[in-house]
């Protein structure tokens, strides 16, 4: 039995629907509402503009000489940093000279050696001949992401060592004897870390 | 010479009517606003908001607010909501009419601002489900549903609209959020299927199939109203 009394169809109910409105006065405070978040939107807009153009337009006495000062560090930088980055030659010039080096130190007499305040590495001398008279420390200067294989390294002879600054002698013996990692760098065989 | 002062006049007269086609095609509308459309006399205001009239928006917001409101209200059910989806549908218009190229009519771009921010929040909202209704106005109103009610008693007649009221809305809210889009926008805001899938990105044919499958889910819903 339809539970119809009053004959209605889909499209009638939804007419209804049309029927739902606010009343005449509720638009006023809609309209209010709407201008006074119109406003805020329009303050935020241009606050955060204000908060950023002063900083790079209207103090231009202070932008200026600080943006110049800004690019002239930046050049010194890029420039120090191509001079200081070594070529790919750089690292075949430092092998060769390191053996030739090596050679010629290998050539230097005893009583040379016992002058130095540094002395030998017992591994370093056995592992490779060429530097066992050789009394130096070597630093290490292989790059991370360089291959073994072109590894070079850098020798200084220990008399460029100041014989009367002896804590630093006895510093640099103590990490040669000891082959411990020494200022933050790692001591491998036939290295020593400085 | 004589030659030449033709020649001059031919000139300035070939610049002149350059410049009043090209008065014609830039300026459409001046002059003639009587016969404007809507899609261009909205085109005209939001043209007058761009270059930094805020007062013209005011304009549009007051021509639409009813239908935006009606479209947000139908959605959702609820009348604290629709009350606030509104207001964000117009800010955000108002904040994004500058990327408005006038590719769609003002209209649509606005029905689809606040269709997606209703959409939106019904998703944010899914699982908690409140209605609230607008009154119905008894007599102010013109559809022909009041006109049946009307031989009611004055006793009967408010129980009954607000017990029809309140199952049409229980079952609008049984629809899926598309289905029921489209029947809000079809059925009680008399768009046409073009416009409906221009605000919901999608095509006409969806736009019908959507359209029959939600008529055919609301009848069952409400079997017990209906014949």
């Amino acid at each position: 039995m339809p539970n119809n009394p009053n004959n209605l169809d889909l499209d009638q109910l939804l007419d209804l629907k049309r029927e739902e409105k606010p009343a005449e006065d509720f638009w006023d405070g809609f309209q209010k509402d709407f201008r006074q978040r119109q406003l805020q939107a329009l303050i935020k807009k241009e606050s955060s503009w204000n908060r950023l153009a002063p900083a790079f337009f209207a103090r231009s006495n202070i932008f200026v000489p600080l943006s110049a000062a800004v690019v002239v560090a930046l050049f010194v930088l890029i420039v120090n940093f191509q001079e200081n980055a070594p070529l790919q030659s750089e690292y075949y010039d430092a092998v060769i000279m390191a053996e030739e080096s090596g050679a010629q130190l290998s050539n230097v007499s005893e009583s040379s050696t016992q002058e130095s305040v540094l002395p030998i590495i017992a591994e370093s001398i056995t592992e490779e001949p060429a530097t066992q008279a050789a009394a130096s420390f070597v630093m290490d200067l292989i790059p991370n992401d360089e291959p073994e294989s072109l590894s070079y390294t850098r020798e200084f002879p220990t008399s460029t060592i100041p014989s009367d600054n002896r804590f630093v002698a006895a510093l640099v013996s103590y990490t040669i004897s000891h082959d411990s990692p020494t200022f933050g760098m790692a001591m491998r065989q036939q290295t020593v870390g400085f | 010479m004589p030659l030449c002062f033709e020649l001059i006049l031919g000139i300035s007269g070939v610049t002149l009517c350059s410049v009043n086609l090209v008065k014609a095609i830039t300026q459409p509308f001046v002059g003639s606003s009587k016969t404007l459309s809507e899609r261009d006399s909205d085109w005209l205001l939001v043209q007058r908001v761009q270059s930094g009239d805020v007062a013209a928006f005011d304009e549009l917001v007051i021509k639409y607010r009813e239908r935006i409101y009606s479209v947000i209200y139908n959605l959702t059910s609820n009348k604290e909501d629709s009350y606030d989806l509104s207001q964000d549908s117009f800010i955000k218009a108002f904040q994004s009419i500058g990327r408005f190229k006038g590719k769609s009519s003002f209209f649509t771009w606005l029905y689809r601002i606040a269709v997606n921010t209703s959409l939106s929040h019904l998703k944010k909202n899914r699982h908690r489900r409140f209605l609230s209704y607008e009154n119905i106005a008894e007599e102010t109103g013109s559809s022909d549903i009041l006109e049946v009610l009307a031989a009611k008693t004055s006793t009967e007649k408010p129980t009954l609209i607000k017990e029809l009221q309140h199952k049409l809305n229980e079952a609008l809210q049984t629809l899926s959020v598309k289905h029921r889009t489209v029947i809000v926008l079809f059925e009680i805001d008399k768009l046409s299927h073009q416009e409906i899938a221009e605000i919901m990105n999608c095509s006409v044919g969806t736009v019908r199939s959507r359209l029959h499958y939600a008529k055919k889910q609301l009848q069952s819903e409400l079997q017990d109203l209906l014949d």
